[in-house]
């Protein structure tokens, strides 16, 4: 395989460095790869696939019902990160955890940071995330946040910047457990001398803080993981982790709200559940307090919560905490409670409530991306330099109207990595979500989920928008 | 266990035998029908009766080919008891327990249902099938093998062999009941020359995978002794005697396992069941003894699988909302094609 004219233009490639020749870290995969014909690697990126199939690692496409599943496309060349820099990030996402499960206990409590006027009252207390059922909760150990996925992205300058916060259900994780196992399969050869940080222990960290989480203190504590159920798009990983972590996958309708404690229904009668990880939204978890019409939810289950009966991961009420109008803030949340400077930083954003950040969104948008506050998965977004005069139009409309819904942040060319396209090699957009786990201890799974934007040029990383996955390794130092 | 979480390992478990039973039978007519004495499609139209599925069909399709039956066997997605719709249910039912069964079981039902959506897009598929047929068969011993290797021998694997149990006494019945009918019948007179019978009874004999272990047991073959075979055999995993003595079995093993309050109720009606197959195959029958017999055998099997559901599977729902009044109608579980 020809490398030699793999050009990334002006970005940060995290296998290149901008002189063409590998970086101190890739040098090793980077010739191995050379050691590979084109149709060799096409082959293997077949067998890939197929296993993908055969395993049934597939997610639904909503709207889609005949052949409505897909897999998520992988790319065999996997990225590298140095120990070191890994260290940092490792070190930057556990303040930020901290810093966030402080947050969520203080406004749902005495309000110490809206007080001191840290944080706007009434970007707070006037959002929808913020859920005043919440106010007086007092989850196990002090955590709200126990599972977090944060994106992290790299700019030009190849510094790691925090492009937001997952804190409800993030999800991804088992195509980081997967991607490894089916690179060790079909290119064992490629990890010879490299020292890669294995990932496969992931389950047993995740059982660990769920068990931590238990308000009953006993050895036998019960957990269950709470799926949506099989029509949901990321079934696969419910099914997945429950079985990697031998903990039964429950759908709401095997659940019962006892008086005082919940229930689930085994062919011996009514069993006492202790802990809940639930993958089904706040909106839906409980028709009684949230959303009424909820189909999804198990009656009863919060105020069991509230009385300390049952435990729920990650807590109703942490959506406040990455809405992204409160993203901005975080590193003043850092500096706040845990009186540290901020290790990772954010990505420059414009609030649009803010009269004069406004204005200089309006009049500059087609040189910046704006986002929808409370939306996802890469659905209300505008990349201002790709955009219509139409779509800027409605935009410009749209935020005039509602301030609060939206933020604006530069256009950063994300870092690119080698990707493997038909036969040639080609350098495409990437990003990070690693999973930080927090109950009685941190954890951080090394790497994460590099997610690939595959279409050229294009900076929209998510599945649902074209996106895949590569492996992520960790060297050893 | 979880009840849903049994239901979906039982009815997974009934859909894959059945789907691997329709290949069988199909098979084994297409392999018949290659040398078949006569050109009626009989014996094509034996295998829709024994589905229980005659009514549907006759109204779904005027003409009555063998095109036609292969049709509304393999691929018709109307027909729930297509290998299509078993499958598909099977999968679907699987996806729900995935935590549960063992990896390569799944991988294993995964691979039937990829192979069946293959299956279905080819246009000309359906002219010659029996490559597709011996897949399905292959894939679903390779899953019996998984089952038996890389799970545990719990409650949850016992459910999973219940249903298998259930499932193919209640086939082996079913193919019994009609074919031996035809055979002793002798309708035409060319069906009572002694080579047609024994091809029949061959035929017989393979659609319910019997033939090689009837030849370990008896050097002739004949309607009764085939009549005998395939319901009283101790030994042949087929056999009513075989299926009911299992079925026992696992159900005394859930409910060592569970405890359930109610369990006794079910242990009583396994022991009955068991008790009546005991009775019947002692006396020697005649075909309208037969006939009667395994109408009394399926009734029985299906107030079982009633009260599988009541005790085990459901907590709420009165059972006789789930009384399935005719015996001749297959049962379905949850998430049916």
């Amino acid at each position: 395989m020809n490398l030699n004219n793999y050009l990334s233009d002006r970005n940060y490639d995290e296998l290149f460095m901008a002189n063409g020749s590998p970086r101190p870290c890739s040098s090793n995969l980077i010739k191995k790869i050379k050691e590979y014909t084109s149709r060799q690697l096409q082959n293997k990126q077949k067998i890939a696939d197929r296993i993908f199939f055969r395993e049934g690692v597939t997610f639904n496409v909503y709207g889609d019902k005949k052949g409505s599943e897909k897999i998520f496309p992988f790319d065999l060349i996997p990225r590298v990160l140095e120990y070191q820099e890994w260290n940092l990030l490792k070190n930057g996402l556990i303040q930020r955890m901290k810093a966030l499960n402080c947050f969520l206990q203080d406004i749902y409590s005495s309000k110490h940071i809206l007080n001191h006027k840290i944080v706007p009252e009434d970007l707070i207390l006037k959002a929808d995330s913020f859920r005043k059922i919440c106010e007086g909760l007092e989850p196990a150990n002090g955590i709200w946040i126990n599972i977090c996925g944060s994106d992290i992205i790299r700019d030009q300058n190849g510094h790691f910047l925090v492009l937001e916060d997952n804190l409800r259900c993030p999800s991804g994780v088992s195509y980081v457990i997967e991607n490894r196992n089916i690179m060790k399969r079909v290119f064992p050869e490629i990890f010879s001398s490299a020292n890669v940080l294995p990932v496969e222990d992931y389950a047993d960290h995740l059982r660990q803080i769920l068990l931590e989480s238990s308000f009953r203190k006993c050895s036998d504590s019960r957990v269950v993981l709470l799926t949506p159920g099989p029509y949901n798009s990321a079934y696969f990983e419910h099914a997945f982790l429950a079985q990697k972590m031998g903990i039964e996958l429950v759908e709401p309708g095997d659940l019962f709200a006892d008086k005082d404690c919940l229930k689930i229904r085994t062919t011996s009668g009514f069993e006492r559940v202790d802990v809940v990880y639930r993958r089904i939204d706040d909106d839906f978890i409980d028709p009684l307090v949230f959303r009424k019409d909820s189909l999804l939810g198990v009656p009863g289950i919060f105020e069991l919560f509230k009385k300390k009966k049952v435990s729920l991961v990650n807590s109703p009420g942490t959506g406040i905490a990455d809405d992204k109008a409160v993203y901005p803030y975080v590193p003043d949340m850092i500096k706040f409670y845990l009186k540290e400077e901020p290790i990772l930083h954010n990505v420059k954003t414009y609030k649009c409530t803010d009269p004069r950040d406004r204005e200089f969104v309006l009049e500059n948008m087609a040189a910046l991306v704006v986002k929808a506050v409370n939306l996802s998965g890469g659905y209300g977004i505008l990349i201002g330099n790709k955009a219509t005069q139409d779509e800027l139009h409605s935009f410009r409309k749209a935020i005039q109207k509602n301030p609060r819904e939206y933020i604006a942040q530069p256009i950063i060319q994300l870092s690119t990595a080698p990707t493997l396209r038909g036969k040639n090699i080609e350098p495409r957009h990437i990003d990070l979500r690693p999973f930080a786990l927090s109950a009685r201890s941190n954890y951080v799974t090394p790497g994460g989920l590099t997610r690939v934007a595959l279409k050229e040029g294009s900076l929209i990383v998510n599945s649902s928008q074209g996106g895949g996955s590569k492996d992520t390794w960790i060297l050893a130092h | 266990m979880l009840s849903r979480v049994a239901n979906a390992i039982y009815w997974t478990s009934r859909y894959l035998e059945r789907a691997e039973n329709v290949s069988r039978m199909v098979y084994v007519n297409l392999h018949y029908s290659l040398e078949n004495l006569s050109e009626n499609t009989g014996d094509w139209f034996s295998i829709i009766k024994a589905s229980g599925d005659e009514d549907f069909f006759l109204k779904k399709y005027k003409i009555h080919s063998q095109e036609n039956i292969i049709k509304f066997l393999i691929t018709d997605k109307k027909n729930q008891n297509s290998i299509f719709s078993c499958v598909t249910a099977a999968r679907e039912n699987a996806r729900t327990i995935r935590d549960i069964i063992s990896s390569k079981m799944w991988e294993d039902i995964n691979q039937m249902y990829w192979i069946v959506q293959d299956f279905v897009k080819k246009r000309s598929a359906l002219h010659r099938p029996e490559d597709f047929l011996i897949r399905i068969q292959e894939c679903y011993l390779a899953f019996l093998g998984a089952a038996e290797s890389t799970m545990n021998h719990d409650e949850a694997w016992h459910f999973s062999r219940l249903g298998r149990m259930v499932e193919r006494g209640d086939k082996t019945g079913r193919i019994l009941d009609v074919n031996y009918f035809i055979l002793s019948s002798n309708q035409k007179k060319e069906e009572s020359e002694p080579a047609y019978q024994a091809l029949m009874s061959k035929s017989l004999l393979k659609s319910a995978s019997a033939f090689e272990m009837y030849r370990q047991k008896y050097s002739d073959i004949t309607p009764e002794k085939v009549a005998h075979f395939l319901s009283e055999s101790p030994v042949f995993p087929r056999s009513i005697y075989y299926c009911t003595h299992q079925i026992t079995v696992s159900i005394n093993a859930i409910c060592t396992f569970n405890n359930h309050p109610s369990s006794e109720q079910l242990q009583e009606k396994s022991d009955r069941l068991l008790r009546m197959v005991q009775n019947k195959l002692e006396k020697k029958f005649s075909p309208q003894m037969l006939h009667q017999f395994i109408d009394e055998f399926q009734s029985r099997l299906n107030e079982l699988d009633s009260g599988i559901f009541e005790i085990f599977f459901s907590t709420k729902i009165p059972p006789d909302l789930f009384q399935n009044g005719s015996f001749q109608k297959q049962t379905s579980g949850p998430c049916s094609a």
